[in-house]
């Protein structure tokens, strides 16, 4: 057995990242069953758990593992191995082996990585719907991490250009956290690639989230916060990005909401770069961004495309500055709905999209 | 001897001939009624003593069997006292009243509960019984005089409304001419104006406005959601006063519901406007939709060719709100209990509102919202799928800026949007000539097919929108029979684009609202 195929089988077991460096140290060179089980040390290193794994520490438990996960659909990749993201060398405490469902070319491609509160306010939305629309249309990987919010926006967005997104999971694939997200999970794994650190039957717990953010930060050339509140996450994901190099953007919010605090430390801190529009971060990712085509309009709906240029509006106050009545402009908004040109958001505010 | 008199008992809303048959033999003083009586009616055989005695005639001090037939079906209430206390004077041989002639009363139906004096009070449901005899051949009642107005309205018969045990008794002796009840014709009323608003006094809110307008149009059922304080309820209360006026039939059957549930204002005697019920959500699940132990229609029956209107929807017991698919469908609500089974009308509009998260604020312009999206997720999933399929509009509700609540906006009034729903009605009762149904909610799925018929344009549209924005497909029907109102209220024969995009704006929730 080879070292790539040890780590896939210490894989099984769900080891901590010291552990595996121990055990691989342990293993001087020589990767075999019997030098595994028969090894003092990692009799010591394993503690309680020793006698379950030594058990298990065969080629048909480790056959039938392989295949069980090739069931699935799950496959894995080690640090030993080719696939293995040059990206993620430069983390300390670099994953030994990830789980993957989707397309692992995506690794190698520019990625900006978009994280933010898990309840962004109607401005937090449009904005990183905005910037997710743009980057992932101009050719970036947008990299997030499923959860609840602007997280789930960006790969949402990302799919619906047609862009390409990574989603990195704090938990096994069986699992998938937020449930509410599971089918959002099937579609990226479709159309994008979705990662994990954890076999497939382990639920995220709560320090698994921080270990994922420093998979989200290292796998980006560039970070992009769109709305964070003073306590979040993101925190941590921006520490990460700081200590990787990875350049870290900020999208400046009201002084006066608490859920723009966050960003706007940044911004102020001069930790994060202030990100007005997309055209900088394409920038500098060496992104070209791709013309916009221009939508034909009646003259009515480039009226209501003027009026909300200057921010979101209710239909009764586009009703009021357009005058035009209620019926004809349900229908007006829905048709420029569907055209993709403005955006219906909760609370029945339309904003452009 | 033995005598027999007409009375009727209710089941559901329909009238059963129940036969009063009073036996007096000698023996011990005794009094035995049979034939499946509840408490009140045996409680009756008390009441009758002292009315006949209190009204100046004999009571036979033998031994009395009472038997209301047919006896195998249970029989409540209090509206047997003035048969049986007919029936122990006409049984008693020794009764000493002068001319007293028992076959002049032989082919009346007498109904009405009676007090310890004699007099004769009025009991719950004689308009649906008086309909039901009339249409099993019996022409001549003998009715409370406080349900005369209610009976008013029943042509084709001969109602007499009495105040006391006496004046029927007298007129089986001849000694006089019992009063008729005249024939009143029906004039469709007003709204309770203490309960209902005019739509003038709502300041903005024209999408919300606009939503109710169709739902009065087409027999739509609505779900407001916004914050609080936003106006869902002063709407709701405006929308009774834009529906079409009740017909004679509909008022019919509306009143009959609630003669039975002892709702009716006896003055007025007719439900005249639409009925607007709105239950707590505290209410029990049999409240709402009828039946229990003294069988009675809920809620969900009062609000029958009216509005339903359920206040914050999502506090509603899970429980409750499911029992509303089968009536949101069939418009009609049957309840199976052990003993019976009862059937109820409720076709009903269904008018609901709710706040877009527990602490009310999302997507809220000035207000933060702070309610965790796993929160809210809940909060979204306590009305289930098939209900929401249920539900043809819904239409966000904003705050008022303060702006608009001082403007001095002339908004339209009620009158004036009637107008149109009442237009927009006219096409469907032409539509739906013949048919049960005569509202575009309430097509059935081939109905749809052959009067949403869709162009080239139209049918392009549906089809982006379905892409674009993540219809869900339960969406596509409801589309297409709000659309049809919609078109109905522009006065077009054919469906148009136009009119398929607006009915799309009133799908929020089938799209992700998280």
């Amino acid at each position: 057995m080879n070292k790539d195929s040890f780590i896939k089988f210490l894989s099984a077991f769900e080891l901590s990242y010291s552990k595996i460096t121990k055990i691989l140290e342990a293993m001087e060179g020589e990767y075999t069953f019997e030098k595994f089980y028969l090894s003092q040390k990692v009799e010591d290193i394993l503690g309680d758990d020793y006698t379950q794994i030594a058990k298990k520490s065969n080629q048909q438990y480790f056959d039938a593992y392989l295949s069980r996960l090739k069931e699935k659909g799950i496959g894995i990749f080690t640090c030993e191995s080719q696939d293995y993201p040059e990206k993620l060398i430069k983390v300390e405490d670099a994953p030994y082996y990830l789980f993957y469902k989707g397309d692992l070319s995506l690794l190698s491609q520019k990625a900006v990585a978009m994280v933010g509160t898990r309840s962004p306010s109607n401005y937090g939305v449009i904005i990183t719907e905005r910037f997710a629309g743009e980057l992932a249309s101009a050719g970036a990987v947008v990299v997030s991490g499923l959860a609840y919010g602007i997280d789930s926006i960006a790969h949402r967005k990302a799919l619906e250009v047609n862009g390409k997104t990574i989603a990195v999971l704090a938990g096994g694939f069986d699992k998938i956290y937020p449930s509410e997200h599971a089918s959002l999970f099937e579609e990226i794994a479709q159309k994008g690639l979705v990662l994990t650190e954890h076999r497939p039957d382990i639920s995220a717990l709560k320090y698994h989230f921080p270990q994922r953010n420093r998979i989200v930060a290292a796998l980006s050339d560039v970070l992009l916060i769109t709305e964070a509140g003073a306590k979040s996450g993101t925190t941590i994901t921006k520490d990460f990005a700081l200590d990787y190099g990875v350049p870290v953007y900020a999208v400046p919010g009201n002084i006066t909401s608490a859920k723009s605090e966050g960003t706007n430390k940044l911004i102020a801190s001069m930790q994060g770069i202030c990100a007005l529009n997309a055209d900088d971060i394409i920038n500098e990712l060496g992104l070209k961004r791709k013309s916009k085509t221009s939508l034909s309009l009646s003259s009515n709906e480039s009226v209501i495309v003027q009026v909300l240029s200057n921010g979101e509006k209710i239909i009764d106050e586009i009703a009021d500055i357009t005058k035009i009545n209620i019926a004809k402009l349900n229908s007006l908004l829905t048709s420029l709905e569907i055209k993709g040109i403005i955006k219906r958001m909760p609370g029945g505010f339309y904003s452009l999209g | 001897m033995l005598s027999k008199i007409h009375s009727f008992g209710l089941k559901g809303i329909d009238g059963f001939l129940v036969d009063v048959e009073v036996d007096i033999s000698s023996g011990l003083p005794h009094v035995d009624m049979v034939g499946l009586a509840d408490t009140a009616i045996k409680e009756a055989k008390e009441r009758v003593r002292s009315a006949i005695k209190n009204s100046g005639y004999n009571y036979p001090l033998k031994r009395i069997t009472i038997n209301l037939a047919p006896a195998d079906v249970k029989k409540e209430g209090s509206l047997y006292d003035l048969a049986i206390a007919v029936g122990i004077i006409c049984a008693d041989a020794n009764n000493q009243i002068k001319n007293f002639d028992y076959s002049r009363i032989k082919e009346y139906v007498l109904v009405g509960q009676l007090s310890l004096n004699g007099e004769v009070k009025a009991v719950k449901g004689v308009l649906p019984i008086l309909i039901s005899a009339r249409g099993q051949g019996y022409k001549k009642f003998i009715i409370p005089f406080a349900n005369s107005v209610e009976a008013s309205y029943i042509d084709g018969i001969e109602v007499y409304a009495v105040k006391s045990l006496i004046e029927v008794v007298e007129f089986i002796a001849g000694n006089l001419q019992l009063k008729k009840v005249e024939l009143a014709s029906f004039m469709a009323g007003e709204p309770n104006e203490a309960k209902v608003l005019d739509f003038k006094f709502v300041k903005g809110q024209a999408r919300a406005k606009r939503a109710l307008e169709i739902a009065a149009a087409g027999g739509h059922n609505v779900l407001m959601i916004g914050p609080p304080g936003s106006g869902k309820s002063m709407l709701a209360k405006c929308f009774p006063s834009i529906l079409p006026d009740l017909t004679f039939d509909e008022a019919l059957e509306v009143t009959k519901i609630h003669s039975v549930a002892g709702e009716l204002d006896f003055k007025k005697g007719i439900v005249s406007s639409r009925p607007f019920r709105t239950p707590h959500h505290s209410a029990s699940s049999v409240s709402l939709t009828g039946g229990g132990t003294h069988s009675k229609p809920g809620e969900i029956s009062l609000a029958h060719n009216g509005v339903l209107y359920l206040d914050e929807m999502p506090e509603y017991p899970r429980q409750s709100l499911e029992m509303l698919r089968q009536p949101l469908e069939d418009g009609v609500i049957t309840v199976a209990r052990s003993a019976q089974t009862i059937t109820y009308p409720a076709n009903f509009t269904l008018i609901a509102s709710m706040n877009p998260c527990p602490c009310g604020n999302y997507g809220s312009k000035n207000k933060e919202c702070k309610c965790s999206p796993s929160v809210r997720h809940k909060y979204m999933s306590r009305i289930s799928g098939p209900i929401l399929d249920r539900i043809d509009l819904h239409v966000e509700v904003d705050d008022v800026s303060f702006d608009d609540l001082r403007a001095e906006k002339q908004e339209e009034s009620s009158i004036e949007i009637k107008k149109r729903v009442d237009r927009a009605r006219k096409i469907q009762l032409q539509r739906f000539k013949g048919l049960k149904n005569f509202s575009n909610a309430k097509m059935s799925v081939p109905a749809t097919k052959k009067y949403c018929v869709l162009d080239k344009d139209c049918e392009e549209l549906l089809r982006n929108a379905f892409e674009n924005l993540k219809l869900s497909a339960r969406a596509h029907d409801r589309i297409l029979k709000v659309a049809r109102t919609i078109a109905d209220l522009e006065g077009e024969e054919n469906i148009l684009p136009e009119h398929i995009a607006e009915a799309v704006a009133y799908r929020t929730l089938d799209r992700k609202y998280i």
